[in-house]
């Protein structure tokens, strides 16, 4: 059984923190699940968007890490463009009771500053980073403006291909493909 | 300088549980070598399961601390088939100075678990002899009690420590009501506090670390050949289930200022005995073999 005085303790202290740019939400009544949020650091592909991470808490925490997922799609070599799951060394065996879930959602920002593409979780995209960085930089931008950000204005890119008659979930897996190129985008769409 | 990486006389492993502490991330290291054509994800998924049904199975096949055996009658048949015969007559001379052991379960917390044992142990007995609170009682209160205020000057999140803390504390304040029996079901309880009693030890030999930074610098020197003292605490020293090294050993002694004797038996045929810190008389005694510890009484005990 995870300690419950532990998780509330930690909860408490991240409620006043206001600083950091993390929050967590509580979402199950035993504590257990939980969603955070990180900020995307200033200076990366992923400033001004909002990350939606899962949390769950296991049974053995905080001798157990948490189990952490994005929920909100990113472009990144370490989290898998598809299903979220993170490769980073703190959420595996350099875990310790020593860090808690606030440290381990500032890891993540980390990440985000400091990819490590020799120990990638998702390998297309590792690849992209290495060979082609200034084409990373433009997708991973493009993910950020698709995913993370409130969508108070939609990418004009993105209404000119539902304009042309895509669909727009259609125009937007067709644009994040294409790392946010329209011209790439309308001849993946048109040649599909 | 490393004794735990000192493997040069390796005893025989024939299932997951004989291995010792050192072999647990050897015996995963093979079993993952052929999984070189799988995505990280799927790598990773599997190490982590596999760590979990290693520790799992320990687990369920070796108590925390087992009970007080003789000390041939346990070993000698260990070492029967082992074609080095200085481990036989190791024993032997370990036999005429000590009456007995208790094996520690090969979790990679041996070491930590085996000294805080045995002086938690020797602690209980001493105080049951006695009507009023004995002195090491109330001196290792005062060394707990003060040694939050540097856990938190090194940089330790409080409310992770918090209840490390707080049980440890508590343990010592239960000595005086317990029997050794009752001391030996508390530290063996999988859902009781013995897991953290024992990783707070990990927390005050980090904590003892960072604030002797330049004196244990030149201990820990990466491959890089710098020292990164933070870095070597958070990769070496908390991680639960990571083994224990002669930094953290004398950092923990210095810190609880509690002394240990640790005796190698190894295939020399002499085992050695060495005492943290020099010329110390401790109570703690425990037997190394490559990979493990495990704890020793004195015929006098």
């Amino acid at each position: 059984m995870a300690d419950k005085g532990r998780i509330k303790k930690e909860l408490t202290e991240l409620s006043r923190d206001t600083k950091s740019g993390v929050t967590v939400e509580v979402k199950s009544e035993d504590m257990h699940e939980l969603e955070g949020t990180i900020s995307g650091p200033e200076g990366t592909p992923y400033e001004g968007g909002t990350y939606v991470i899962t949390i769950s808490i296991p049974r053995g925490y905080p001798f157990e890490p948490p189990k952490m997922k994005f929920l909100t799609k990113i472009w990144h070599p370490n989290i898998s463009s598809q299903t979220g799951a993170i490769c980073l060394d703190i959420l595996k065996d350099q875990w310790s009771p020593a860090l808690t879930i606030k440290t381990a959602l500032l890891s993540l920002q980390a990440l985000l500053c400091s990819p490590e593409p020799e120990d990638p979780q998702d390998a297309q995209v590792a690849t992209m980073y290495k060979q082609d960085p200034a084409k990373f930089r433009q997708t991973a931008k493009f993910w950020t403006e698709t995913y993370a950000q409130k969508s108070d204005g939609e990418s004009a890119a993105i209404s000119r291909l539902v304009e042309m008659g895509f669909s727009r979930d259609r125009a937007v897996a067709a644009l994040a493909q294409a790392g946010g190129d329209e011209t790439e985008a309308v001849n993946k769409l048109l040649s599909s | 300088m490393n004794p735990a990486g000192d493997d040069s006389a390796t005893t025989t492993t024939t299932t997951t549980t004989e291995a010792a502490d050192g072999d647990l991330q050897r015996a995963l290291e093979a079993s993952l070598r052929d999984v070189g054509t799988m995505s990280a994800q799927e790598q990773d998924r599997l190490t982590i399961d596999q760590l979990n049904d290693i520790v799992a199975t320990i687990a369920q096949e070796q108590p925390m601390v087992g009970a007080k055996v003789g000390i041939s009658e346990a070993l000698a048949a260990e070492y029967a088939e082992n074609p080095m015969k200085g481990f036989a007559l190791g024993i032997d001379i370990l036999n005429a100075k000590y009456s007995a052991m208790r094996r520690v379960r090969k979790d990679g917390n041996c070491f930590y678990r085996g000294f805080l044992y045995r002086y938690l142990e020797a602690l209980v007995l001493a105080q049951q002899q006695q009507p009023t609170t004995i002195p090491e009682l109330v001196r290792i209160r005062e060394v707990v009690k003060g040694s939050k205020k540097k856990l938190l000057d090194v940089g330790y999140d409080e409310s992770a420590m918090d209840m490390f803390w707080e049980m440890f504390a508590e343990l010592l304040d239960q000595v005086p009501s317990l029997t050794p029996d009752a001391l030996h079901l508390k530290l063996n309880d999988e859902q009781g506090v013995s897991n953290h009693v024992v990783w707070f030890c990990r927390a005050l030999s980090a904590t003892q670390i960072k604030l002797n930074a330049d004196r244990f610098a030149p201990f820990i020197m990466g491959e890089d050949g710098l020292a990164d003292v933070d870095k070597f605490c958070r990769t070496e020293v908390e991680p639960v289930n990571h083994e224990c090294e002669q930094v953290q050993i004398i950092a923990l002694t210095e810190m609880l200022q509690v002394p240990v004797t640790i005796e190698y038996l190894d295939a020399s045929g002499h085992p050695s005995s060495i005492v943290f810190p020099e010329g110390a008389h401790p109570t703690v005694k425990l037997l190394y073999r490559p990979g493990h510890y495990d704890i020793l009484y004195d015929t006098t005990d």
